[in-house]
């Protein structure tokens, strides 16, 4: 191998090197980007069963907005003396 | 010597020569950002499932606390979901660990209630009647049923604000603002430098006549440490805007006390007089300002207003400014708009009327416990760490 071939694999391989880690580290930002988005919906989806822990009962039909939806974990409306209830159930 | 220095000085210089050294310093700074994202990422995940956890943990312990209910004091553990809740129930508290499936232990407390606050309070606004619910635009129309009533023997025994820190008799402010000004008693608030107003340990207070909410400034600060029910043996007078800064709730009951009459100030005149209508009376008795209405600005007031503090009117609510509630407001029979006067309802939270309580009102339907709140250090017992205000004594049912 002479001198210039010598280079070029250098150059080719330093290239490689380069662009291994910028698309290593793009792979990351957009799996990073895909978290915090999956993250701020299951924010919203814990604000809605805040709301829905705080409301009165009427709104059962609003629970379908997050059933299921915090972990896959099942929620039910109960009632005991009038006062109505959401209680979590264990996952399937 | 000199050629080590040398050597360490053209490093970078040799290290430029090829580019594959750069490439791997540009290579482990782009991992290191990459973790570095990661990291974030993680840790704000976790802030999330802790949340949620904690959320869980709160419906669950909610959940096992009404399934046992208050009447049998004792400890029981109640699987709930995913959950393992260890109720104890006390006299006056129930106390809810919840172990989790991945072991952690949140804990709750709640204070045991005697019952529930009347319908009423769960609006922004309520009245019997169902013009004044038009003339808010917003707000319930409910029935005599809904309407909070006092605890007659928790008033009676209550100290009067005349004899009570925070509070003076005021001679001249009626007659500042009242052609005539009032045949009553009138008081104010006499609040210390800190603002706070002093709450007695039933939580209710009777104020022997007519009260004035006034401020040089305007805006008139109260600070409650505990919830506390001024019942006002007359009428209510806001002439400046009320800001209530808690912990504790104030409600201002306007009251028609015996040998006094309620009525609507068609003429805004401040006392009763020729076209104004009777409230609930088939004559008028008493002094000529008359009981149990809430006045909202005066005759040539100009500002806004605005109140913070739980309002019931046994009488008429008379609006001669703009006003805007920020807490619920009662009014047994109708509103009275006067000149630029409008009522409406700010942003305020309704009372969760089946796991709240405010002291001196008569509670209906069964005990149970009360809303929970987390306590935040684990290690503590639940009953050391129980706030006072938690623990208001029982009002009967009826």
């Amino acid at each position: 191998m002479n001198a210039s071939a010598a280079v070029r694999c250098e150059r080719v391989g330093a290239l490689a090197l380069l662009a291994c880690g910028v698309l290593g580290w793009s792979f990351l930002q957009l799996r990073v980007a895909g978290s915090d988005a999956a993250l701020a919906a299951r924010h919203t989806q814990l604000e809605q069963l805040r709301v829905l822990a705080a409301a009165p009962r009427g709104t059962v039909g609003a629970l379908d907005a997050v059933v299921g939806l915090l972990d896959g974990r099942p929620l039910r409306w109960s009632e005991r003396d009038g006062i109505g209830y959401l209680a979590p159930e264990a996952r399937p | 010597m000199r050629s080590v220095l040398w050597r360490v000085v053209a490093a970078p210089r040799r290290w430029a020569d090829s580019p594959l050294p750069v490439a791997v310093l540009g290579l482990v700074a782009c991992l290191l950002a990459g973790v570095v994202q990661v990291a974030g990422a993680l840790a704000r995940a976790e802030v999330v499932r802790r949340e949620v956890v904690a959320e869980l943990a709160g419906l669950a312990a909610n959940a096992a606390a009404l399934e046992v209910g208050v009447t049998m004091p004792g400890r029981r553990t109640v699987v709930v979901g995913e959950h393992v809740v260890d109720v104890e129930v006390g006299g006056r508290v129930v106390a809810c660990a919840v172990r989790g499936r991945d072991g952690e232990v949140a804990r709750f407390v709640a204070p045991v209630l005697a019952g529930a606050l009347p319908a009423a309070l769960a609006h922004r606004f309520a009245s019997l009647d169902p013009l004044a619910v038009a003339t808010v635009g917003e707000g319930a129309v409910v029935t005599v049923d809904e309407l909070p009533q006092l605890a007659a023997e928790v008033v009676a025994a209550a100290p009067r604000a005349d004899r009570w820190a925070g509070f003076r008799r005021d001679p001249a402010v009626a007659l500042l603002r009242l052609e005539g000004g009032t045949e009553r008693e009138d008081h104010v608030f006499a609040l210390d430098e800190a603002g706070t107003l002093p709450v007695p340990p039933a939580g209710v207070l009777v104020v022997p006549g007519h009260l004035w909410l006034t401020s040089p400034s305007g805006v008139l600060r109260l600070g409650l440490e505990r919830d506390l029910v001024v019942v006002v043996e007359g009428n209510l007078y806001v002439a400046a805007a009320l800001v209530v800064d808690g912990p504790g709730r104030l409600l201002v009951w306007a009251r028609v006390p015996t040998g006094q009459t309620a009525f609507a100030d068609r003429d805004g005149n401040g006392r009763y007089s020729i076209g104004d209508r009777l409230l609930g009376a088939s004559g008028f008795d008493g002094a000529l300002e008359g009981a149990g209405g809430i006045y909202f600005g005066l005759p040539g007031f100009a500002g806004e207003l605005a109140c913070g503090a739980l309002l019931v009117a046994e009488g008429e609510l008379q609006v001669a400014a703009a006003t805007t509630l920020h807490a619920p407001a009662v009014a047994m029979y109708g509103v009275t708009e006067l000149g630029i006067g409008k009522l409406r309802c700010g942003e305020s939270e309704v009372l969760d009327v089946q796991r709240d309580a405010l002291p001196g009102l008569v509670v209906r339907g069964v005990p149970r416990p009360g809303r929970l709140q987390q306590l935040l250090a684990p290690a503590a017992g639940p009953a050391a760490a129980v706030p006072e205000d938690l623990l208001y004594a029982g009002t009967p049912g009826r």
